[in-house]
């Protein structure tokens, strides 16, 4: 390491940061040294729960040394702050000082792996290239059992992509604008076949090892922690609506595990393609968040969630008591009777404590008494059960309108801008 | 009103359930050593640790008790609460005399009290397995040092050992004055001097040349991705409690620095 690496990766983890995922979980690895193998021990492991390192001054957790190869690009996305008519700080890392910086860190525990992106130099196929060269030689050189996350450059060959699938954890490509036709107007080199072609190759990928591996065991896994996205909220005019459908969509295939949202934050000056924004829009990334939740946890539909006639999520109360409010006629719920996802419906009642409600249901009659021991926050949930002696106001008599007044107003606080603790 | 008096091991415990059970007499309360007894206590019994005592209380609990229902014991006892022994005395007699399923009644105060401290004490030992940081010494040693609210250290030595198979690592608890060292392979308890240790980290002369510059650029790569039109320093400490950050190096700046 000397002063100039530093200097380099300081450049090179600005210019990366506005990727949202950094998620490290969904694979577990174990060293592969040691006495069942009988070789000598490599470096690293992977906890399938996925650990944080760190969190930042902005809350957000460090797991992995998330840096660009390079970031210089040839291209102009109207969003990215490192497109070409952009005059920014330019520096590139060797391979070598990649390998170096991430074993380093590594090993004094910084970090639980690599996080590799890249602006596009030359071809695509010549960026992809030299990322898959350090991470190949992080893995066959080095023996890192580390987490690797790895970019997939829109254009690259599916021969490229398919050596990256062998080494990486994750693959992503990030779709970042919802619509094909605003993605071509702010990125005009983009279309979606550039982001959809390398989700493809991934999912080929995956499944052919899959299928390899039911026949032969030791076939090579590839990218075991399946592929994520990321679309950018406010950056174009597409409603949650639209986002929220997308997303469902890209979930009922197997191999994407996560959508990251990632609220705009206009890092270039004015452009009149993007809209002017108070601020970046922290409070609708985080209902997204929430909804996405409520699609993978809580059995809810897209259209559940936002629909036509309600294209927005409401800023001011999350999803599901948005659409406990739209629904009132479902309610009050008897938790003593009702199954585990019609319970998972009532606000105020996580996963966990529905779980605990099946659970403890099967001993004793469950009372209020009872449910607020469970970890169930009974100002909330109150209107939405059945219960004798249960005096709140419900839902279903009282009205939508008269519940929304009572849980937005009585707590007197603003809804919390970003709990990203929530999802990490 | 009676006491047991005991030597504050788990061990320990065991063996003053053993007593109760014998004497067929439950004390009020329990007294580590150097605790002092009540005033209003009327008899003190003084437990004595033994193996066949504790053996025999342990085998009886595993048999009524899941895995993960002793593992919450450990975890409890893990935490080192004041007053978390009388919980779990109360808690081992209700699993003994109440109906089966009793560990899992969540309306039993002791029960849910139990399920808490150990799921805090589990979510304290994920979050050491991020949050401690290495110094790599001159001998090229890996030291860590660490000061968790809970004894999680037990919890946390099999990751590293699965992670750092490679390297030679010692972690050492200072507010605990216990550590643990890893050399070829092989584990052993360790304490370091108290002028090894400086402001949370190992004292500056133990380090590798070039060691610092790393420590540098750890910190230079965190400042480096915080958005600044997200700041949120609350939540930074929901998450990741100042506690800790005397240890870590992007949060720590010792003199000299
Ligand atoms: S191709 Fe990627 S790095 Fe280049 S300008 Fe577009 S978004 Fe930015």
């Amino acid at each position: 390491m000397t002063e100039a690496t530093l200097h380099k990766l300081k450049i090179l983890a600005d210019s990366a940061k506005y990727d949202a995922s950094c998620s490290s979980s969904g694979v577990g690895r174990g060293n592969a040294g040691g006495k069942k193998t009988g070789q000598k021990a490599g470096l690293g492991s992977t906890a399938a729960m996925g650990v944080c390192h760190s969190f930042t001054d902005d809350g957000r957790c460090v797991s992995l040394l998330k840096v660009l190869h390079t970031n210089y690009c040839k291209y102009d996305c109207a969003y990215c702050i490192n497109r070409v008519s952009n005059d920014i700080p330019r520096a590139a890392l060797s391979v070598q000082e990649l390998v170096d910086i991430t074993i380093e860190f590594y090993r004094r525990n910084y970090i639980e792996g690599l996080f590799l992106s890249s602006g596009v130099v030359g071809s695509a196929d010549t960026t992809m290239e030299r990322m898959v060269r350090a991470v190949r030689e992080l893995r066959q050189k080095h023996r890192f059992n580390g987490y690797i996350h790895m970019k997939s450059i829109p254009g690259a060959s599916q021969e490229l992509v398919h050596q990256a699938g062998l080494y990486a954890d994750r693959l992503s490509v990030n779709i970042e604008i919802p619509s094909e036709r605003n993605l071509k107007m702010l990125a005009p080199e983009k279309d979606h076949k550039s982001v959809y072609l390398p989700m493809q190759y991934i999912q080929q990928g995956m499944l052919q090892s899959k299928d390899e591996r039911k026949r032969l065991r030791s076939a090579p896994r590839f990218a075991p922690a399946g592929q994520s996205t990321q679309m950018i909220v406010g950056a174009s005019n597409e409603p949650d609506h639209a986002i929220l459908r997308l997303s469902s969509m890209l979930y009922s295939g197997p191999q994407l595990k996560r959508v990251y949202y990632s609220a705009f934050v206009p890092v270039n000056g004015h452009d009149a393609r993007l809209p002017v924004l108070q601020g970046a829009p922290l409070v609708r990334e985080n209902r997204l968040y929430q909804a996405d939740w409520l699609m993978r946890f809580y059995g809810f539909g897209a259209e559940e969630i936002a629909s036509q006639e309600h294209p927005n999520l409401d800023l001011e109360i999350d999803p599901k008591l948005g659409w406990a409010l739209r629904n009132p006629a479902w309610f009050p719920l008897d938790v003593n009777r009702a199954d585990y996802f019609e319970i998972l419906r009532v606000p105020g009642i996580g996963t966990i404590s529905a779980q605990r409600i099946v659970r403890a249901r099967r001993a004793a009659r469950l009372g209020p008494e009872h449910l607020q021991k469970l970890g169930v926050v009974m100002r909330r949930a109150k209107h939405f059960l059945a219960f004798p002696g249960n005096g709140a106001a419900l839902v279903n008599e009282a009205g939508p309108e008269a519940v929304r007044a009572m849980l937005t107003t009585k707590s007197g606080k603003k809804p919390v801008a970003y709990q990203l603790s929530l999802f990490s | 009103m009676v006491v047991f008096c005991y030597d504050g091991t788990f061990e320990g415990l065991l063996s003053c359930l053993f007593d109760a059970y014998t004497m067929k007499c439950f004390p009020a309360g329990l007294l580590g050593p150097g605790d002092v007894p009540p005033l209003h206590a009327s008899q003190v019994h003084q437990v004595e640790t033994a193996e066949e005592k504790s053996g025999r209380v342990l085998a009886g609990l595993c048999k009524r008790l899941s895995a993960s229902v002793m593992h919450m014991l450990l975890l409890g006892w893990l935490a080192e609460e004041p007053g978390t022994d009388m919980t779990m005395f109360r808690f081992m007699r209700k699993v003994f005399d109440g109906a089966r399923g009793q560990e899992h009644n969540m309306a039993d105060d002791d029960v849910l009290a139990l399920t808490k401290l150990a799921r805090q004490v589990t979510h304290e030992a994920h979050l050491m397995k991020g949050f401690v940081r290495f110094q790599k010494t001159a001998q090229g040693v890996y030291g860590a040092v660490i000061g968790p609210r809970y004894h999680v250290l037990p919890l946390i030595v099999e990751h590293f050992v699965e992670r750092f198979a490679d390297q030679n690592w010692l972690i050492y608890d200072e507010v605990r004055g216990q550590g643990v060292y890893f050399e070829d392979g092989r584990l052993q308890d360790a304490t370091l001097d108290a002028h090894l240790v400086q402001e949370g980290g190992l004292a500056s002369h133990l380090l590798a040349e070039g060691e610092t510059l790393f420590e540098k650029a750890w910190r230079g790569y965190c400042t480096a991705t915080v958005i600044k039109e997200r700041l949120n320093p609350r939540l930074q400490r929901r998450c990741m409690p100042a506690r800790y950050w005397r240890y870590m190096t992007e949060k720590r700046f010792p003199k000299g620095l």
